[in-house]
């Protein structure tokens, strides 16, 4: 399999994830986009072992290695900044920890603020992204990404 | 750490893809070397030092900072 045909088959892949993830709202069945992403995740690793060159020389691995490790690091942190604050409001309701007192009723949470955290992460996530990318084009351009082509 | 290969390279008349290809890595990689921003694993240095007939300490010069 070629390059491009991955990337392609990727995007398309992508896309019926959109789809599903629209059906699993309009159906309120949530299990549809779960299992949709475990077959795009077994699909993505089954068609990258078929791709030739692909996994690059040792300099593409070496920028690829630091830019992971940056990656973690930034993550990490961004991740104890935003989740940290928000567990104090767990924290703040004691019920939500322990199991509640006899003469308490218990606290529900409604779906709705679940599906709030939910973005929450999916937008740290996508931050995540957005670090990766810029530390790969950092490292890139460190380690000879940018240099002028003599030949 | 500085090298020689630009030198060697026009020595035996080989164009940076020719090497490349020759060692199993991307031409940019050769070109990163080239200009001193990358510095190759020890196992990419020996295969050079033999592509070239020479020691590595011959085309790599170590330079403290």
């Amino acid at each position: 399999m070629q390059k491009n045909t991955f990337y392609l088959l990727s995007g398309a892949v992508a896309l019926i994830l959109v789809f599903l993830f629209y059906i699993s709202v309009e159906l309120k069945k949530p299990w549809l986009v779960f299992v949709g992403i475990l077959l795009a995740v077994v699909l993505y690793l089954m068609c990258r072992k078929k791709i030739a060159g692909i996994a690059g020389d040792e300099r593409e691995m070496f920028i690829d290695m630091k830019t992971a490790s940056a990656t973690l690091k930034s993550a990490a942190v961004l991740y104890l900044a935003v989740n940290i604050p928000l567990a104090v409001y767990a924290f703040s309701f004691p019920q939500m920890i322990l199991p509640p007192p006899h003469h308490m009723p218990p606290v529900t949470v409604p779906l709705v603020t679940l599906g709030s955290v939910a973005l929450i992460e999916l937008i740290l996530l996508a931050v995540v992204l957005f670090i990766y990318v810029s530390f790969h084009v950092y490292y890139a351009k460190k380690y000879g990404g940018d240099i002028e082509d003599e030949e | 750490m500085k090298n020689k290969i630009k030198v060697y390279r026009a020595m035996h008349d080989l164009t940076q893809d020719n090497l490349a290809h020759a060692l199993g890595v991307t031409r940019q990689t050769i070109l990163a070397i080239e200009k001193g921003r990358y510095d190759p694993s020890l196992e990419l240095a020996f295969k050079m030092a033999r592509y070239f007939n020479t020691t590595v300490e011959e085309l790599f010069v170590y330079e403290s900072e």
